[in-house]
């Protein structure tokens, strides 16, 4: 069980996902903006963020991943992205992730990250 | 009218056919001019067509002419396509400043109009007696009395005239006549000559242009289909992440459930074809996103050695297919600065191609070579070769000729796209018989960065 922030604005990926972590026993919260997911964090303390690359807000998860990662080294953080390989990594250059996952994803891709995240933090 | 046999023989040298045999000592002469005619024709003749271009052509005609028929003025007339004139655009003897300069009327009633029109050499013996045209003026300003013009043709029709001009009344032989004939043909020969080459260049520089531009055309749909893709991967992969995702999540709730058989059917359909849609978006990711390999300092044969042994193992898997693959490398081949990987890939598709293309088993060779600026790598292939209506669209992304034995369609245009990033070039070589034949031309000097000459994704 860990605490994972789920941040994007894709509602019925939302929905996949949510059901999908809460199912595999993790504790969720979402925010489909970064800036709400920034000041949500403080209180929620997540293990894990996964979020999408693009938001509907400017910042995207490339802030979320900064500004939290910031606060916290042993947070890791999970950028999804529907963008080639090769774009993803610029955008995400100098940004601290510790995976990109390129869509179309399954769900047990993302169960597998993050598991693979949590092994990691220690 | 034939007026070279008209003309009154005034000096017995310059014999007449038609005249009582010569004594002993004229002919020996008439036999000495000849034999001096014929060897400046010949001298001439030789280093005209082998050394000199069309200028020096005529000026050494115009020169041979004056010497050997010491006459003291000699004209090449060029006409000038379009008008009734004629351009002096060589010649011995005249006022300085002219030749190149100077235009003679070449209507009808002049005199280069009558040379023009008649069939045979026209010998006019004293221009001021001369009632058929009005002389022109560069002939009566020099005081020439008596002229030979002689028509110079060319393929398409005459091009000019060989006007030879004494400033004495006179009377030229048949052999004067022959020899000034012989002079013009030469200056045909020249004229000839110089206007294939200038055709031969024109077809090399439409050729040169041709094949630049239909680079150009390639790596313009690479770059928008670049952009295209990019684009178009972001706008499906989430949607179809989206579908990915719900079907799963439905798929384990029927799991949970328990639930009939044919949902759970239903929904690993959704998510294969889902996952297809992916994988098809991915491959025209790999086809047109960017490739930054690290440029390394390589040797071009061990690659060929490498890209061919993956190959045989991605591709020449198909047991049942005995493809030979055989080496021609240099031994003296320069080191060049390279992205390894993606020369690999270029490699592997090339020679993949090959196998795939055919039905049979064939045989691809794959040599190298050091040229002037670099390297060159040839991929040859003893198959079907490529249907001259299909060259132009083998670097198209999708066509291909094999789509069912796995074909994509963006192999060979991947390899194109991977020596161009080098700054290098791949060619289909169609003047091959059998089999194809694809050149790699890689430069000594890559570009600084090779991903300023990829399309981005």
């Amino acid at each position: 069980m860990a605490r994972i922030l789920l941040v994007e604005d894709e509602e019925n990926s939302v929905r996949a996902l949510e059901h999908f972590l809460a199912r595999s026993g993790h504790q969720v919260l979402t925010a489909d903006r970064a800036r709400e997911a920034i000041d949500r964090a403080g209180a929620f303390a997540p293990q894990v963020v996964l979020t999408d690359l693009f938001l509907a807000d400017r910042e995207g998860g490339a802030a979320v991943a900064r500004e939290l990662s910031a606060h916290d080294p042993k947070l890791r953080v999970i950028v999804m992205t529907g963008l080639p390989a090769a774009e993803a990594e610029r955008q995400l250059a100098g940004t601290p992730v510790f995976r990109i996952c390129l869509k179309p994803l399954r769900l047990t891709d993302i169960g597998e990250a993050i598991e693979t995240a949590l092994a990691d933090a220690g | 009218m034939d007026s070279r046999h008209e003309a009154p023989q005034r000096s017995p040298e310059r014999a007449d056919s038609r005249r009582p045999p010569a004594t002993g000592w004229d002919a020996r002469r008439e036999a000495e001019r000849r034999l001096r005619q014929q060897q400046a024709v010949a001298a001439l003749g030789l280093e005209a067509l082998v050394t000199m271009d069309l200028q020096e052509v005529l000026d050494a005609v115009s020169a041979t002419a004056a010497e050997t028929l010491r006459v003291p003025f000699v004209a090449i007339l060029e006409l000038v396509p379009g008008e009734t004139t004629a351009l002096l655009r060589a010649g011995r003897g005249w006022r300085e400043g002219l030749v190149g300069s100077v235009r003679v009327p070449a209507g009808k009633r002049s005199a280069a109009g009558q040379a023009l029109a008649a069939d045979e050499p026209l010998v006019i013996e004293d221009l001021r007696r001369e009632r058929r045209f009005r002389p022109p003026r560069l002939l009566t300003d020099h005081g020439v009395v008596g002229s030979l013009a002689v028509v110079i043709q060319s393929r398409s029709g005459p091009w000019g005239i060989l006007g030879i001009h004494s400033d004495r009344s006179w009377s030229f032989s048949p052999d004067d006549v022959h020899f000034a004939q012989s002079l013009a043909n030469l200056v045909t020969a020249a004229v000839e000559r110089q206007r294939m080459e200038i055709e031969l260049d024109r077809s090399r520089t439409e050729l040169a242009l041709h094949a630049a531009e239909s680079r150009l055309h390639r790596s313009d749909r690479l770059a928008s289909l670049g952009t295209l893709a990019a684009g178009l991967a972001h706008e499906i992969n989430n949607p179809v992440s989206t579908i990915l995702m719900t079907a799963e999540s439905a798929r384990m709730e029927v799991d949970e459930r328990g639930l009939d058989g044919r949902l759970a059917g239903d929904l690993d359909v959704i998510m294969d074809n889902a996952e297809r849609c992916g994988a098809i978006v991915h491959r025209v990711l790999d086809f047109v996103g960017e490739h930054r390999a690290e440029m390394t300092v390589e040797d071009i044969n061990e690659i060929v050695r490498s890209a061919a042994r993956l190959a045989r193992t991605t591709i020449g898997a198909d047991g049942s297919r005995e493809h030979r693959l055989t080496f021609d490398l240099a031994a003296d081949l320069p080191r060049l600065q390279v992205g390894r990987g993606d020369l690999e890939q270029a490699l592997v598709h090339l020679i993949g191609n090959a196998f795939e293309a055919a039905d049979a088993p064939v045989r691809v060779t794959v040599s190298t070579r050091a040229t002037g600026r670099g390297v060159e790598i040839v991929v040859q292939d003893d198959g079907p070769g490529i249907p001259a209506e299909d060259r132009a669209r083998i670097f198209n992304p999708f066509f291909t000729t094999h789509r069912e034995r796995g074909g994509t369609g963006l192999g060979l245009p991947l390899a194109h796209r991977l020596v161009a990033d080098h700054g290098g070039t791949l060619d289909l070589d169609c003047r091959s018989g059998d089999g194809a034949t694809f050149r790699i031309g890689l430069p000594a000097d890559p570009p600084t960065d090779p991903s300023t000459n990829g399309q981005r994704g």
